[in-house]
């Protein structure tokens, strides 16, 4: 279910044009594209969804500087470090103000400071009204969520009763 | 969202260099034949247009038949003399009705100079018809008397060192006293005629119809032809005609009047004559599909454009193969596109823009390299590749054609494929499954099976050429010397010349032939064994020879004995004796002396030579009307071997005596003294014909120049194909890397388990050469019908051995592992830790 919708049988079509409007995606291993550079792949998700060029501007600057990454927006993901690269992904999730984020453990590749670094940022777009879905291994990441649902080898063990 | 996509395509050819730079060779070596063909076809389609009535200007096309189904001339433009006449009478709503007949290369002289030039004899209506550029004299009246000429400006200054010649005076082959009566220009290439080598009605000077008949009193029983005569079957004089501009008189109805021509104008016929019309644009291709296609039927344009679609899809293919497997590497991108919102359509459009590309790019780089490669095309063809075709709209809209073919062709498959991609599964695994497994596999074989059928297709050609030159080149005989000035028109005595040119000992031999060796083309005769009418005939080729000519021509009699003094053997043409022309004529029949080839006594069932001597001939072509067949006994059979390179349908022989038509002097010399030998030969002609320039050419040198249209053909394919290998290897390299990186995890694990680097090296090669080796064989029965086409043109024809599709296998093999050599030896080298460790 998805915005009372039931999607499952969506077919890949509709599918592509939920994502697009409605979702945001972290990943584990950040997941940029290695061609373009850090203001290209924030783009990206405008570009599909046709927005006008002067827009897309203004709005990939406002989440660069969202996630303070203004000064490389000309780099390729390479020459960033991964905490960078894991809040160019972040700038990019959000860039379309999506109603929902999906994190596949966003801090995995990360060490500690830049983990709580990009965990601050996820932070602050929740509590500026963002639905963040995100899967850790790390009990202290999970425990700052509004709701946690815990799994064991594929199967639901606790958590999942609605808050 | 395009600048997205054209950044994201050069980003990306920029990280795959290797690939995107094979991918555009590719490309462009298939554009580069497509294109190069596309302006040689389209300066052959657009010849003659230069004249004012090009669009109305039609030629009448002629075909022989012996029976109804057996083609002996295939339909050319030169028909025969009465065509004209007949074709006026029955349409005088015609503007006008012309016919030209070129007359080959002659001697020209001024008071002080000379030259050989070629000449052509015009009705007076051909200056009607085409608007040849005067420089001086007058269209309407240059030719209405008979003893006049024109001559083209270039012709002038070599005459006369000036163009201003007009009212001066110019005596023809020593002989005939002709006025310049005007002037012209050459004929603009590309056109079907002019003074170029490769015209094929080529001429310096023109003169009038009329003016043959003076030839032909002036020479006796001459070879000469006779423009009135009532010769069918002799097709040799252009036929144009002009439609009113009112449009009185259609083509359409043209056309199916002369569906019925040769039944209502030559009932008697001795041969099936059908007969067709042209556009005027059209004559230079209808001509060179006689040439090279025979009586096949085959078409120069067809061959050109198979060949070429052949070659086009064979780089589109290599494309789509290679995106597929670079794209196999963009996996990640793939889904990650995806999971920001990309629609398969987003997909399939970036895809298709990063084809057009590529295609945009090899383009440039072809259009780029044939103007520059104009000059060289030019002259590599012999004739003139207009230039000015680059600034065409056509062109430009066959070259956007080419791009979008290329695009829509080469892209579609992978921007499909691509499109289908599951963002989940190329998330996960980073690589992505590109369609089924064998699309690859399936690529490369047909790019393989288009080339092997090039190869082998060229290495027939090859052989066949091989045996062409070992049969007109023979390096170890004494050379024969060929005396193209026409000796019957110079009033040359021959028995003077004869014992003149034998006085030195290092002339071997001298004889004569009708027409100079090498020629193609000639007299084809029907025979018969029985002088019963119904029984079936066969056709032969008939050749006038003079006494020696086998000894001169190195021909080894089998059987029998040949033409000699002692026999007084003879031959009657319709009741003329040649032995004695002048002589009257013979009304009762008579056993003429004729001497075959190998190849015709065992077409006539006599399988040993020496049964065919004194057995009787029939014919009817030369029989005196009402009288019975012509009978002629044969005395000698020969070898297969009279130097002819093409002969139409036919390839047997037969000779006769004609000492007064054979006017063409062929004399074997020592090949221990050619120099000395030759200056003997040019001593005794200049002293018994003072004025006019020996024009003499040896054997071989006749032999290169027919041959080298057929050098041409074979080196043209040999480079198709070589294009085509090239593309095909760029394809197996493609799918090399392709199958190289998804094997590498497999190969370190055969690693692990004790293969060695060899071993994986010959795993891999096997597996690259299956596909190579099934698409070579899969179009050897292909391959062997086109050959088989090829050869038939010829008289001299190669036996179709084993070794050139053998030969394609090797070849074809050694270059796939040229391709995979290096990516099967790299794969091998794989270090099973770092593979594995990487999971």
């Amino acid at each position: 279910m998805f915005c009372g919708e039931d999607i499952a049988s969506y077919p890949e079509s509709r599918l592509a044009q939920l994502r697009k409007q409605n979702l945001g995606f972290i990943f584990q291993s950040f997941n940029l594209l290695d061609d373009l550079t850090v203001y290209e792949n924030v783009e990206l998700p405008l570009l599909y969804q046709n927005v006008p060029r002067s827009q897309r501007r203004a709005r990939v600057r406002e989440v660069l500087e969202l996630v303070d990454l203004q000064a490389r927006s000309g780099h390729k993901p390479a020459q960033l470090s991964g905490g960078q690269q894991q809040r160019v992904a972040v700038a990019r999730a959000v860039v379309t103000d999506p109603k929902l984020i999906l994190a596949d453990e966003p801090t995995g590749n990360l060490d500690t400071a830049n983990g709580e670094e990009v965990m601050g940022m996820i932070d602050t777009l929740n509590q500026q009204g963002a639905t963040i879905l995100m899967v850790t291994h790390s009990e202290e990441y999970g425990g700052r969520a509004h709701r946690i649902v815990n799994m064991r080898d594929g199967k639901v063990v606790g958590g999942a009763e609605d808050a | 969202m395009l600048s997205h996509y054209l950044i994201q395509a050069l980003r990306s050819f920029w990280r795959f260099r290797l690939s995107t730079a094979i991918n555009i060779v590719g490309l462009s070596l298939g554009m580069v034949c497509c294109l190069a063909t596309y302006v040689f076809l389209e300066s052959l389609l657009h010849s003659d247009q230069q004249f004012a009535n090009a669009d109305r200007i039609y030629a009448v096309t002629e075909s022989l038949w012996v029976t109804k189904t057996q083609r002996m001339v295939p339909q050319i433009a030169e028909v025969s003399p009465p065509v004209a006449k007949f074709l006026q009478a029955d349409y005088p709503g015609l503007a006008a009705v012309a016919r030209a007949l070129g007359l080959g290369p002659m001697v020209m002289a001024t008071d002080d100079r000379k030259a050989t030039l070629y000449g052509a004899a015009i009705d007076p209506d051909f200056l009607k018809i085409f608007d040849l550029r005067f420089v001086s004299g007058d269209p309407r009246s240059a030719l209405s008397a008979s003893h006049t000429v024109i001559i083209t400006r270039a012709a002038a200054s070599r005459l006369f060192g000036t163009e201003n010649v007009l009212g001066r005076h110019l005596l023809l082959e020593n002989r005939t006293d002709l006025t310049i009566s005007a002037v012209i220009d050459s004929v603009p290439s590309p056109s079907h005629m002019g003074d170029t080598a490769g015209a094929i009605l080529r001429f310096d000077f023109l003169v009038p119809m009329s003016l043959l008949h003076s030839f032909a009193s002036n020479a006796g029983v001459g070879v000469i032809a006779d423009p009135d005569a009532d010769q069918w079957g002799n097709d040799t004089y252009f036929t144009y005609l002009l439609l009113p501009k009112d449009g009185s008189v259609r083509i359409g109805e043209i056309k199916s009047g002369l569906q019925t021509f040769a039944q209502r104008h030559a009932p008697h016929a001795a041969i099936i004559l059908k007969y067709e019309v042209v556009p005027l644009s059209r004559i230079t291709v209808q001509e060179m599909g006689a040439l090279y296609g025979g009586t096949s039927g085959i078409t120069v344009i067809g061959v050109a454009f198979a060949l070429n679609g052949l070659i086009l899809c064979i780089a589109c293919l290599n494309y789509a193969n290679l995106s597929l497997a670079i794209a196999s590497t963009r996996g990640k991108e793939i889904g990650m596109r995806q999971v920001l919102g990309a629609s398969r359509l987003d997909l399939v459009r970036q895809h298709l823009v990063e084809a057009m590309l590529l295609g945009a790019a090899a383009l440039t780089i072809v259009i780029l390299g044939l103007v520059l490669a104009l000059p060289f095309l030019n002259h590599a063809l012999g004739m003139l590749l207009r230039v000015s075709v680059l600034a065409e709209p056509i062109l430009w809209l066959m070259v956007l054609l080419l791009l979008v073919t290329v695009t829509a062709v080469g892209g579609a498959y992978p921007a499909l494929v691509l499109s289908r991609v599951r963002p989940v599964d190329a998330l996960r695994a980073g690589t992505v499954r590109t369609g089924p497994r064998f699309v690859p596999t399936l690529l490369v074989g047909v790019q393989f099976a288009a080339a092997s059928f090039l190869l082998v297709a060229a290495l027939l050609m090859l052989d066949q050429n091989h045996l062409l030159l070992r049969v007109g080149l023979r390096p170890d005989r004494d050379p024969v010397l060929v005396i193209a000035n026409d000796i019957n028109q110079l009033g040359v005595n021959k028995e003077t010349l004869r014992t003149q040119l034998l006085a030195d000992p290092r002339v071997v031999s001298v004889s004569a032939g009708t027409s100079p060796p090498w020629q193609s083309g000639g007299w084809h005769f029907r025979v018969q064994n029985t002088p019963d009418s119904s029984a079936k005939t066969q056709v032969v080729l008939l050749n006038r020879v003079a006494y020696d000519f086998f000894q001169t021509m190195g021909i080894d009699v089998l059987a029998g004995r040949v033409f000699d003094r002692a026999h007084s053997d003879s031959f009657t043409f319709g009741g003329i004796d040649m032995a004695n022309p002048n002589g009257p004529r013979l009304q009762a029949a008579r056993d003429d002396a004729v001497i075959i080839d190998r190849s015709f006594a065992s077409e006539m069932g006599w399988s040993r030579p020496d049964e065919a001597v004194g057995k009787l001939l029939y014919d009817r072509d030369l029989a005196m009307p009402g009288n019975p067949p012509h009978q002629m006994r044969v005395i000698g059979v020969v070898e297969n071997g009279y130097p002819r390179l093409i002969g139409p349908d036919t390839d047997s022989n037969m000779f006769v005596l004609s000492e007064a038509q054979a006017s063409v002097p062929v004399v074997r010399i020592r090949r221990t003294d050619v120099r000395g030998a030759v200056a003997h030969v040019d001593e005794v002609w200049n002293r018994l014909v003072p004025k006019v320039p020996l024009n003499r050419e040896f054997s071989d040198e006749l032999f290169n120049r027919a041959y080298q249209t057929f050098g041409l053909l074979s080196g043209i394919l040999t480079g198709l194909a070589i294009f085509a290998f090239g593309i095909a290897m760029m394809g197996l390299f493609g799918m090399a890397l392709h199958v190289a990186s998804r094997r590498r995890r497999e190969l370190g694990i055969r690693k692990t388990l004790g293969a060695s680097a060899v071993g994986l090296v010959i795993l891999l090669l096997k597996d690259f050469s299956k596909p190579v080796i099934v698409a070579n064989i899969l179009v050897w029965p292909l391959a062997l019908m086109a050959g088989r086409v090829y050869l038939s043109v010829f008289v001299q024809r190669a036996s179709l051995t084993a070794w050139p599709f053998v030969l394609s296998l090797l070849i074809t093999l050694a270059v796939a592992w040229v391709a995979v050599g290096g990516q099967a030896v790299r794969a091998a080298a794989v270090r099973p830790s770092r593979v594995l460790h990487q999971e």
